[in-house]
C-alpha cells in the first residue's frame, strides 16, 4: 500500500484543521500569543471594520521605521509586528474603535483608545511573551495598569475600560 | 548595564525630547506628550538634549518639523528615572556633544515599571511642548 496520503484523506485532514467560522470557541485559556500565527482563526472583518486599515497602519510604521540616533530606533522586528497583528484580531477589541497606533523607541508598539477624556493603551515590546496595559481618566489618573499574559486578561482590561466611567 | 545618574546635571536643568506627531495627547484643554514619548522597548533608554544656546535650533535642524517636549530634570528623577550623558550617541548633533543625555532606570525594572515612570513624566504639569518651527 503507498504512503502517499489519498485527496480523499487530505480533504478530511483540511476540514478538521479549518477553524470554524464564527466560532464560539473560548478563549480565556489561550496564552496572549500563539505558537503559530498563521494558523490564526480567520476575523470576521465585519466585527472590526477598520482592522484593515490598522493593519496597513501597523505596515507603513514598519516601513518606515529607522534607527536616529538623538530621537529613537524605530524598527520593529518581524516578531513584534506578529504580535500586534494578533492582540488587533483579538475578539475583545472588536467592541472598540480603530486603534491610534503608536511605535516607540526600542521597537515597541502601543495600540491606543480615547473614549470621554479616558484612555486604554496595550504595549507591546519586542521579544515578550506579554503585553503591558494601562488605563486612565482625566489628567493621566492611572484607574488600572498591568500586565497581562493571557487574552482573558486583555478582555478584562477592555471591559473595565467600556464600563461607566469611575467618579 | 544600570544607568548611572549624574549629578552634574541640576534639577532645573531642561531637557528636550523630540517627538513623533502622534506622541501628543490633548488632555482637556492642554497638550502634552504621550508616555511613549519616554519609553523604550530595548534598553529602556531614551535620548534627550539639555537645553542651551543653540541646542533647540540644533534639535530642529536634525528633526525638521517636530515638536519637542521641554522637561526639567527633576520631573524626569522624581518619575524614577535617571539622567546620565552620553556624548558619544547623539548622531549628527553639531552643538556640544555632552548636551545629549539618556533617561532611564537606574537598575533593572520591568516594562511596567518603566512605564509607569515614563507615564508620570508625561503627564507631569510642568512638562510643556516647545512651539514647532516652521519648516523651511
Amino acid at each position: 500500500m503507498s504512503a502517499a496520503i489519498t485527496f480523499d484523506r487530505w480533504a478530511q485532514l483540511q476540514q478538521s484543521l479549518r477553524p470554524a467560522v464564527k466560532s464560539t470557541v473560548s478563549v480565556q485559556s489561550e496564552p496572549i500569543w500563539r505558537v503559530a500565527p498563521e494558523l490564526a482563526r480567520v476575523v470576521d472583518v465585519q466585527a472590526a471594520p477598520w482592522l484593515s486599515e490598522a493593519l496597513a497602519d501597523l505596515r507603513t510604521l514598519k516601513d518606515a521605521g529607522r534607527n536616529q540616533p538623538g530621537f529613537g530606533d524605530f524598527r520593529i522586528a518581524d516578531e513584534t509586528m506578529n504580535h500586534v497583528r494578533q492582540l488587533l484580531t483579538m475578539e475583545a477589541l472588536r467592541q472598540l474603535a480603530r486603534p491610534n497606533i503608536i511605535r516607540f523607541s526600542g521597537g515597541g508598539v502601543s495600540l491606543s483608545w480615547v473614549l470621554e477624556g479616558r484612555e486604554l493603551t496595550f504595549s507591546v515590546y519586542p521579544g515578550d511573551e506579554e503585553v503591558t496595559f494601562m488605563y486612565t481618566a482625566g489628567l493621566g489618573r492611572v484607574v488600572a495598569d498591568g500586565v497581562a499574559r493571557r487574552s482573558d486578561e486583555v478582555t478584562d482590561a477592555v471591559n473595565e475600560f467600556l464600563a461607566p466611567a469611575p467618579r | 548595564m544600570p544607568l548611572q545618574n549624574d549629578a552634574s546635571i541640576g534639577d532645573n536643568a531642561v531637557l528636550l525630547r523630540v517627538l513623533h506627531d502622534n506622541w501628543i495627547y490633548r488632555d482637556g484643554e492642554r497638550r502634552r506628550p504621550t508616555k511613549q514619548a519616554f519609553m523604550d522597548g530595548n534598553t529602556g533608554e531614551v535620548s534627550c538634549f539639555i537645553d542651551g544656546p543653540g541646542v533647540r535650533e540644533e534639535i530642529r535642524r536634525m528633526f525638521p518639523g517636530r515638536e519637542i517636549a521641554a522637561v526639567r530634570a527633576q520631573v524626569v528623577r522624581d518619575s524614577g528615572f535617571v539622567i546620565e550623558r552620553r556624548p558619544a550617541d547623539c548622531g549628527n548633533f553639531r552643538g556640544a556633544p555632552d548636551s545629549h543625555v539618556v533617561i532611564g532606570p537606574p537598575v533593572q525594572l520591568r516594562r511596567l515599571e518603566c512605564e509607569r515612570c515614563a507615564h508620570r513624566i508625561a503627564v507631569h504639569p510642568d512638562v510643556i511642548l516647545v512651539a514647532r518651527a516652521p519648516i523651511e
